[in-house]
């Protein structure tokens, strides 16, 4: 038999025992793929319920005011939020310390007062608490805290007779003010009149115009906007494309990640059962068959790149059909899959001469993979670290891998951006192999 | 068929084979004998290529353009090896493994299964053909080592040890594999640490100790050269234990016994030496690793 038969007999016996030995076929394609749709499905709070975007906040109304009411009407209201209403400060207080809710909101006594009286000098004022671990929490409720009072201030000055009240209660604050110098008092007093006229042409405030919890910064129905901001999900496609294309599916994030361990899964694999060949004493019947050792090398890499090239295969088309994430750049991801594979057929060979028995090697090369999958984005976003962490990543071939998946699945990076990233998955996998092959060779020649 | 010149194997500091020289000719069965140690398995190791001698040469074939080191792969389409370890796949089936290792040594998909089925069947492992080898017996397992090494129809086979640690009915079932390899001309060569095995199967046998050739031939010439003179013990009427007189002709010394004078013979009984005796004298009595 020539060379190539002989190395394809080799390939198909090694996938033949990987469909026998049922621990190592789920490590190589139900652990990859259980991890891509269960971290897709938190990520993305497609787990059911109000979903883990929402934040849970304890509420109370220490005020019981009116305006309290309505304020508290706002944030029961908000989708980014799950309330949970507390009766007083210490059952808020309690909610957080037991975990049941991330933070809590105090509406405290004189609330209302406040906001009868929004150009009095005392503002309204809300009181905000969270875990030791919450600083980002509290930050977000921070944002949704003033965006609701500028909501109520806002429906507050929309109804002629709130705003009418306040306009008087203004004049007679004016009026008290002794020292205040004439032409000013005029011209103020006259901003008063054309304020009075206006909100008396008003039309009572709509029922339904209750304002919602939308978008950031959203007005009450017909009056004015502070502010609006639209967040825009940054992928494929250039700046001014439509936000709707350019939505990023938190399984895009994950499903990458998830090709990520089924290719560490299969080198592992393959890299082990290679040490098992010379325990078991098959390496020896290998040897004395009428074949090269270049063959069984050979044979071992091609059964690990074929079955890292399905298992990648199968995770992207079932985040393609089943979650919808569908490839920008089917071309390069295609590269950047084959480019992967050939990277830690590399890395297989390596593992296969780090340890003499099968204990050690699967010992010693799952602590270096989850290592490298540490600092290189596989087991949490690099987003999430810090930026010294990020730097370090760069010598894992996990960064690279997941960066080259995601620039063909969503990220649209170009042929010339993606030179960088396949170009390293290939130097680290052809390093990696030409010295394993080399430390085999020359264990197997003693 | 087999010819080590002067080989030698250290581990370390551990001298495995020590100068050795053997030559093994085609269609013979040559028996290696030696303890525990003695340096078999690294001498058949590098006769078929597995281990690379330190110094000397080892050759194989017998046919021209087929002698030369077992390093070429072409070289050794003549061999097939039994180590002494079952050397298999546990999670393929008999049949699988035959065949697998049948598609190595060049055979085509058909041949291969064809030769699997043949072989399963002479080892008795017929109706086993399509069972994964987690439930075989260890004897069943060792007679399916043996069967993997004849797949490619060697001309020189090399068998490790092969019946350690078998049941009484694999022993048998691998020495008539053994015998019917001879009748057929394949060259064998036999390592093993068993007196009987040896004398049973082997045309001539090498002892080994150390890493070195102590004696080789026939089973016959060994014992006359190595086994030293036999013993005739004689007990008479009235005498509790036997008279052993040690003689090189011990028939004589049998007639001489009944000729004479005295109680009658009660016992009598000629020890000739074998090759245990052989072996014990050539490699001491103290006890090995």
């Amino acid at each position: 038999m020539k060379g190539p038969g002989v190395v394809m007999v080799l390939a198909a016996k090694d996938l033949r025992l990987l469909s026998r030995d049922k621990v190592a076929f789920f490590f190589t394609f139900v652990f990859p793929l259980l991890f891509g749709v269960l971290f897709g499905a938190v990520f993305s709070g497609a787990a059911g319920g109000d979903g883990p975007k929402a934040i849970a906040v304890a509420i109370a109304d220490l005020d019981q005011s009116e305006d309290a009411r309505q304020v508290m009407e706002l944030f029961l209201g908000d989708e980014r939020l799950r309330a949970l209403v507390a009766q007083n400060a210490q059952e808020a207080h309690d909610l957080v310390r037991t975990g049941d809710a991330e933070a809590y909101i105090l509406i405290p006594q004189g609330f209302g007062s406040a906001a009868r009286m929004p150009f009095g000098g005392t503002p309204m004022s809300l009181d905000i608490g969270s875990g030791p671990s919450g600083r980002a929490t509290r930050g977000l409720l921070t944002g949704i805290a003033t965006q609701k009072l500028y909501q109520h201030l806002q429906s507050t000055m929309l109804d002629p007779t709130r705003a009418g009240e306040m306009l008087r209660q203004a004049r007679q604050t004016l009026g008290a003010i002794e020292d205040l110098p004439a032409t000013r008092r005029i011209a103020l007093l006259g901003l008063m009149n054309a304020a009075e006229n206006a909100v008396a042409t008003m039309p009572t405030a709509d029922a339904d115009q209750t304002p919602g919890g939308a978008g950031v910064g959203a007005g009450a129905g017909a009056g004015f906007e502070i502010v609006r901001i639209a967040q825009v999900d940054v992928s494929a496609g250039g700046v001014g494309d439509n936000p709707q294309v350019l939505t990023i599916s938190a399984f895009a994030i994950t499903f990458p990640q998830a090709v990520l361990w089924a290719v560490m899964g299969c080198a592992a694999g393959f890299g082990v059962s290679l040490v098992g060949e010379r325990t078991g004493g098959t390496m020896t019947r290998l040897r004395v068959a009428p074949i090269g050792r270049w063959h069984i090398v050979l044979g071992k890499a091609l059964a690990c790149l074929l079955t890292t090239v399905a298992v990648s295969t199968v995770l992207l088309l079932v985040a393609w059909l089943v979650f919808g994430v569908r490839p920008v750049a089917p071309f390069m991801l295609v590269l950047a899959v084959l480019a992967l594979a050939l990277c830690f057929v590399g890395v297989m060979m390596l593992l296969a001469v780090v340890g003499k028995t099968e204990a050690a090697a699967s010992g010693i090369g799952w602590a270096c993979l989850l290592t490298l999958a540490m600092i290189g984005g596989g087991a949490i976003p690099l987003a999430f670290m810090p930026p010294w962490l990020r730097e370090v990543g760069h010598v894992s071939p996990v960064k690279w891998g997941i960066l080259a998946i995601e620039g063909g699945l969503w990220r649209g990076l170009s042929p010339t951006e993606m030179l960088l990233p396949i170009g390293l998955l290939l130097a680290i996998g052809a390093t990696c192999f030409t010295i394993g092959a080399a430390v085999f060779a020359r264990r197997e020649s003693r | 068929m087999l010819r080590l010149s002067d080989v030698r194997k250290r581990f370390g500091k551990t001298i495995a084979v020590d100068g050795l020289s053997l030559h093994v000719h085609a269609g013979e069965v040559m028996g290696l004998l030696g303890p525990n140690g003695a340096g078999k398995t690294t001498t058949i190791g590098m006769a078929v290529g597995l281990l690379r001698p330190d110094s000397g040469s080892v050759s194989l074939g017998h046919e021209p353009g087929l002698v030369g080191s077992p390093d070429h792969p072409r070289v050794r389409t003549l061999v097939g090896v039994a180590p002494q370890e079952v050397a298999l796949y546990d999670a393929l089936t008999a049949r699988e493994n035959l065949a697998f290792f049948g598609r190595l040594h060049g055979l085509s998909r058909r041949e291969a299964r064809a030769r699997a089925r043949e072989l399963l069947a002479s080892v008795g492992l017929g109706d086993r053909a399509h069972h994964r080898l987690h439930g075989f017996s260890g004897g069943m397992k060792r007679r399916l080592n043996l069967a993997c090494a004849l797949v490619a129809r060697p001309r020189l086979v090399l068998l490790d040890e092969p019946t350690a640690g078998v049941d009484p009915q694999s022993r048998h079932a691998i020495f008539e594999i053994v015998a019917n390899l001879k009748a057929q001309g394949v060259t064998i060569l036999f390592s093993t640490h068993y007196m009987e095995e040896a004398a049973r199967l082997c045309d001539r046998v090498a002892i080994v100790d150390h890493g070195r050739l102590l004696a080789l031939g026939t089973v016959d010439e060994l014992v006359s050269a190595h086994g030293g003179p036999s013993v005739v013990a004689i007990r008479r009427e009235g005498q509790a234990d036997a008279t052993r007189i040690e003689t090189a002709t011990p028939l004589e010394e049998v007639a001489r016994a009944i000729g004479s004078a005295g109680p009658a013979i009660a016992e009598l009984r000629i020890e000739k030496p074998d090759l245990e005796a052989v072996f014990l004298h050539l490699t001491g009595r103290e006890h090995r690793q």
